[in-house]
């Protein structure tokens, strides 16, 4: 109990960091966004690191740097990638590939950096003081905000982006990339690299796998697929000491998914069966 | 809508040239043409999001009022909507199902399909009713007619004649971007102009 009471803001703010980043996971994989925010998150990774090892730890420092690192690279994928749609792909592994090898570059330089850069890898989700817990609470509170309040909105920009390729009549999406980026330099420096792409992606497509139809149910499912694994997963491996917090809660995430699928799977072919049996 | 001596040019090769126009309320303007020759660039074109070389376009009505389905860049989404969804996030309060089923595009028991699942002719009746509830002076559509069945074509055709003959009395007026053409019968129940692209 002693463990939980100590842990109690790190937990509700990596739960609901999660639940948001879940449902900005589903609408950036609707607008093919998904190897673009890869990179974008590698961006203030390294952002994290060069305001680490340049300005020392002064507080804000990493933050700001992984906004401008991650701005770059955000404007670097925009500019070329409009150019080069069949080979797009090639070109976000190549950004990929080349930021994380600036990544070790510059821990190599500031050897100071190496525990740190794994910890922003691998999460520092149990380490995070008090005032960061609360941080990171107000920011995903405030993303969840705009995202349930802009619902509409941002569905129907996802949906035009991903079948048209365009937004119909005004764009408005600058507000949703600026809502977008903001979540996404906060987790990476505050909660992790692995914890942001976990909870970004593997709900979204472990959701898809469910029969489960229509746009408000597959949000509810990866918002609640997310929060309640960052909760089980962070207890476990406070209990299990071996365990690291993050690796955790992703193993979690999967393992829930599939007991929620394979649920339904089963629910679903026994109902379906139920009016051949009567039948025969 | 008014079109005069309209230019545009690409890497040096002129698209359009001189175009002149006039679409008047309850016209069709029908664009016409083989693949490749400019349809739907001149859209892109009209609408702005390609900047023309030369001329003048003017529109009679705000540009909110102008209602555009461009052709299908992919045709599945990851996110799981149905086409109740889909029209559901195209409209800002509650959905007026009466006013949907009038258009008789689609009925009550495709709603809940899902987009992914759909078919072709289904997703094009969705996305032709989610332009028309919004109720646009103006529709600008790309190939709405492509891979249709003939039951989907005559309920398009049908939507898009009641449309233009404006049940509640406001100027509307059409234009519609086809390579394989309207037959005879078709093209007798518009009023309309035809343009054929890249054709001399």
């Amino acid at each position: 109990m002693f463990l939980l009471d100590l842990h109690l803001w790190n937990i509700v703010a990596g739960s609901l960091m999660g639940g948001a980043l879940a449902i900005l996971g589903a609408h950036l994989a609707t607008r093919h966004r998904a190897m673009q925010t890869l990179c974008v998150g590698q961006g203030a990774l390294v952002g994290v690191l060069v305001g680490l090892g340049t300005f020392g730890f002064a507080h804000h420092m990493p933050l700001i740097m992984a906004f401008v690192f991650s701005l770059i690279t955000f404007w670097l994928c925009e500019h070329i990638v409009h150019r080069r749609q069949a080979s797009k792909n090639a070109f976000f592994a190549f950004l990929f590939a080349s930021l994380l090898a600036g990544a070790y570059l510059i821990s190599s330089l500031f050897p100071a950096l190496e525990q740190h850069m794994t910890q922003v890898y691998f999460g520092d989700l149990a380490t995070l003081t008090s005032e960061d817990s609360r941080l990171t609470f107000s920011v995903a509170l405030l993303g969840l905000f705009y995202l349930a309040a802009r619902w509409k909105e941002i569905t129907r920009q996802s949906f035009e982006l991903a079948i048209f390729g365009q937004e119909i009549g005004v764009s408005r999406a600058k507000a949703f990339n600026i809502i977008a980026f903001i979540l996404l330099c906060f987790a990476i420096q505050y909660v992790g690299f692995l914890f942001t792409m976990t909870c970004l992606f593997l709900p979204t497509v472990l959701m898809s796998f469910s029969s489960v139809r229509g746009v408000s149910a597959h949000l509810f499912l990866c918002f609640a697929l997310a929060s309640t694994s960052t909760v089980t997963g962070f207890i476990l491996s406070l209990y299990l000491g071996r365990f690291p917090t993050v690796p955790t809660i992703a193993y979690v995430m999967l393992v829930m998914a599939l007991c929620f699928l394979a649920i339904e799977k089963t629910l679903t072919s026994f109902f379906i069966k139920k009016p051949g049996a009567q039948a025969g | 809508m008014k079109v005069t001596n309209l230019g545009y040019a690409i890497a040096g090769k002129t698209i359009l040239n001189n175009l002149c126009v006039e679409l008047r309320s309850g016209q069709l303007l029908f664009i016409t043409g083989p693949n490749g020759a400019g349809k739907s660039t001149l859209l892109k074109v009209l609408l702005g999001q390609f900047p023309r070389k030369s001329g003048d376009i003017r529109f009679f009505v705000p540009m909110d009022r102008i209602g555009y389905i461009p052709q299908l860049a992919n045709t599945e989404t990851h996110l799981p909507l149905t086409l109740r969804d889909v029209l559901k996030i195209s409209v800002d309060g509650l959905l007026n199902l009466d006013a949907i089923f009038k258009l008789a595009l689609i009925e009550n028991r495709d709603l809940d399909l899902r987009w992914n699942t759909a078919s072709g002719g289904e997703r094009k009746r969705v996305l032709l009713t989610r332009a028309l509830i919004k109720d646009p002076a103006l529709l600008i559509l790309d190939e709405p007619l492509n891979h249709l069945d003939s039951d989907s074509r005559t309920r398009t055709i049908s939507a898009l004649r009641d449309f233009l003959q404006s049940p509640n009395g406001l100027p509307k007026a059409l234009i519609l971007v086809s390579h394989d053409g309207f037959s005879s019968s078709e093209l007798s129940l518009f009023d309309s102009r035809a343009i054929t692209i890249g054709g001399g």
